[in-house]
């Protein structure tokens, strides 16, 4: 168990070719605290820096300027073993000839450990992970979730002081993900120690971790928990990127004052939020230029309730989902996505109202992209 | 606009059955999803129905009309791969335009370039009519697979798993688009996906597909709240639904359930009892409730299950649940909102009008209408 401290940390690939230096940076100044005991996920699309970041805490790639600390150590120049960090990678890599006990066992082998100490730590970490009945098994004839286990199982048993997880449920059937997920989550309950988990799904990223790191285009956007993503995203890339049915933005939106009052306006006036009276100082210098307005299908329902205030339009689709149902009512050809209960009911084309709360009314700047709200 | 039937379609590889007496018909301008796992012969059963797949026995009806021995450029199908099938060093304009120079097509250039104008103007991607196929996005993509389909105006359309391969904000958009093309919601469409949540929303009536053979059809909500079977129940919902063994009771204070590894009784309403009496449901059999159908109360003493936290997984509107009831694990959805420390106690309230229950042996619903 240990924090890891990541001080102004920067990677820039550079390849020469034909004389000329190519430089790309792969990630920008990264400054990241991840607690003691913390899970910690590493969002973002490909190519956005997560993975080279957690290479260069693995040790696996070193780390062109900055600083990464780990226990209150520098450890920029120790190897993987040195730092006493556990990888498990979204590929299994398990020794398909070997059984699961043996493939749990091999590191503490090689590192000398008696062979009735290292039956007991296998048996011990594969009772956390719930393995204990395919110890025999040769890894070669297990599920994919199986084997994500003895995978995991592989890197747990060292007792490493960080536990770091390359996106490893994304080659598993939608089932058996749910599955591992819940698994994962269970033994960092169990285990207490730090982990950091990359991924490019968001579900993955809200359901698994105490807070998320998200990354775009090599450089950290914003990192908080999940309401801090929900309800108070830094930009419109994080507003957009978390969240699902996705938020609903509209850009090119204008900032209206009406009788005391101020609105935030879609483009011709299709649809019009009341803004909380705490915005008024925030947006005096922005009352001319345009913004895009952002509002989560989850903040808008087809009931009315105290505070709220009514949007009009028309029922263009719903689904029933099962578990929810989604509503996408239009006005003048401008749609908007609305959380419905499976059991509503309206038939395409009818008036319908929706009610939304001020409050939950976000505002980005057209220009950078930035939450006016909580600049 | 057609109806398409099958009747007692057999088809084999290799002598091992793929489809083993598949049946059903659609309506005229119906949006039919099939549903089924990988490898339960959805992909075969539209292969068939566009003339691309030999079978064994059976007969394929369009209309009515036997199709066996018509060939595929004659039955006005239009069918569009999971893998897009676009030809990648053809513009996107040309890949639309292909479809309709197609031999014994005869449409004049200007005809053409409407046609494809209309269409790529439909779906969005006018814009793109002069980029490549690598230059484009998985939803760009399936987009214009989708429009080779279109300009050739088939009176079927065959929809082959099409948004497995985008991301989920695109399949989002995607699943909207399709519910709001004409073309799609007025031919007769039939729609293969393993994903329920598409086949709930976008399907008129779904046929759950297992192993060659039709395990149920029905409506979204007949799909979701009546499976005819575990497997059904099980194949639709995310997370799956919560089967547990149980014992129908008849105490002095009335019928109930007791789940013998979690310790506690459900008490059974007068209804649902009198209905298990009507068909002579065996005294031990299974129950399943989906985890929106169990309610966490305050004040754990008055609850009908007392359980305690494990894993809580928020996400943007429901939140899952993983609770502990002595020997079994149930999930829960429940408010995202919501917070919750591991290993605290919890009381549970089932909706009892919600449960299923199942055959142990069979594992059909001893309820469903089916059954």
């Amino acid at each position: 168990m240990a924090e890891v401290v990541l001080r102004n940390v920067k990677k820039i690939y550079s390849t020469k070719k034909k004389r000329k230096r190519t430089e790309v940076v792969a990630v920008k100044n990264l400054n990241l605290t991840i607690q003691d005991g913390e899970f910690l996920a590493l969002l973002g699309p490909s190519g956005c820096g997560k993975t080279t970041t957690l290479r260069m805490i693995v040790g696996l790639e070193t780390i062109t300027e900055g600083q990464i600390l780990i226990g209150g150590k520098v450890v920029n120049n120790w190897t993987p073993a040195q730092r006493n960090v556990a990888m498990a990678f979204e590929t299994y890599a398990l020794y398909s000839h070997l059984s699961v006990r043996d493939n749990l066992g091999l590191c503490l082998k090689a590192k000398g450990v008696a062979a009735d100490e290292i039956k007991g730590q296998v048996e011990q970490i594969a009772d956390v992970l719930r393995i204990t009945d395919i110890l025999e098994a040769r890894s070669s004839g297990l599920s994919g979730g199986q084997q994500q286990r003895v995978s995991l199982g592989r890197a747990l048993i060292r007792n490493p002081s960080v536990s770091l997880l390359d996106e490893p449920l994304s080659h598993l059937e939608a089932s058996l993900r749910l599955e591992t997920r819940i698994e994962i989550k269970r033994i960092h309950q169990r285990l207490k120690g730090t982990f950091i988990f990359v991924t490019h799904d968001q579900m993955e990223a809200l359901a698994l971790s105490d807070r998320v790191a998200v990354m775009n285009f090599a450089e950290l956007q914003q990192v908080g928990t999940r309401s801090d993503l929900y309800d108070r995203p830094a930009n419109v890339f994080v507003a957009d990127f978390v969240g699902e049915p996705p938020i609903n933005l509209f850009p090119d939106s204008a900032i209206q004052s009406d009788r005391g009052e101020l609105f935030a306006v879609t483009p011709r006036g299709e649809f019009k939020f009341a803004l909380p009276p705490e915005m008024k100082a925030k947006l005096e210098s922005k009352t001319k230029e345009s913004v895009t307005i952002g509002i989560r299908p989850q903040y808008i329902n087809v009931q009315d309730a105290e505070g709220r205030k009514p949007l009009a339009g028309n029922v263009a689709v719903f689904e029933f989902l099962g578990e929810t149902g989604n509503l996408t009512v239009t006005n003048q050809g401008l749609d908007i996505n609305v959380l419905a209960p499976p059991d509503f009911h309206a038939p395409k084309g009818e008036p319908i109202e929706l009610y939304y709360h001020p409050g939950k009314v976000l505002l980005f700047d057209a220009e950078d992209g930035r939450n006016i709200n909580f600049e | 606009m057609a109806v398409v039937a099958l009747r007692n379609i057999v088809k084999s590889y290799d002598g091992e059955k793929v489809l083993r007496d598949l049946s059903f018909q659609t309506s005229d301008g119906e949006f039919f999803v099939l549903l089924g796992p990988s490898g339960a012969g959805k992909t075969t059963t539209l292969k068939v129905i566009a003339g691309l797949e030999d079978i064994d026995s059976g007969e394929v009806l369009f209309d009515g009309k036997p199709m066996n021995t018509v060939p595929t450029n004659q039955r006005s199908v239009g069918m569009t791969f999971e893998s897009y099938a676009l030809y990648p060093h053809f513009t996107v304009f040309e890949n639309l335009a292909n479809s309709m120079r197609a031999p014994g097509k005869k449409h004049s250039e200007s005809e053409i370039r409407e046609r494809v104008a209309k269409v790529a103007k439909m779906l969005k991607i006018d814009h793109l009519l002069d980029r490549h196929p690598g230059e484009l996005s998985g939803g760009q993509k399936q987009r214009a697979s989708l429009g080779r389909t279109m300009v050739r105006e088939p009176s079927i359309y065959l929809l082959d798993e099409p948004l497995t391969h985008v991301d989920a904000k695109i399949r989002f958009e995607l699943r909207l688009q399709f519910h709001r093309l004409e073309e799609l919601q007025q031919s007769t469409t039939i729609y293969v996906t393993h994903d329920y949540v598409e086949a709930l929303s976008l399907g008129n009536r779904i046929a759950i597909l297992d192993n060659g053979e039709i395990i149920q059809i029905g409506k979204p909500k007949e799909i979701y709240h009546e499976p005819c079977n575990l497997f059904v129940a099980h194949l639709v919902g995310q997370p799956p639904i919560n089967v547990l063994d149980a014992i129908l009771e008849t105490d002095p204070q009335g019928p109930a359930l007791f789940i013998p590894k979690g310790g506690f009784r459900i008490s059974l309403s007068p209804k649902n009892h009198k209905s298990l009496e009507q068909v002579n449901a065996p005294s031990e059999l299974k129950i399943g409730i989906r985890p929106r159908d169990i309610e966490i109360l305050h004040g754990p003493d008055k609850a009908m299950v007392k359980a305690r936290s494990d894993v809580f997984e928020p996400f943007g509107s429901l939140g899952l649940l993983s609770v502990i009831v002595n020997d079994i694990y149930l999930e829960l959805l429940v408010d995202p909102d919501m917070s919750f420390e591991p290993d605290n106690p919890l009381g549970l309230n089932f909706r009892e009008d919600r449960l299923l229950f199942f055959d142990p042996e069979t594992e059909m619903n001893l309820l469903s209408n089916e059954g």
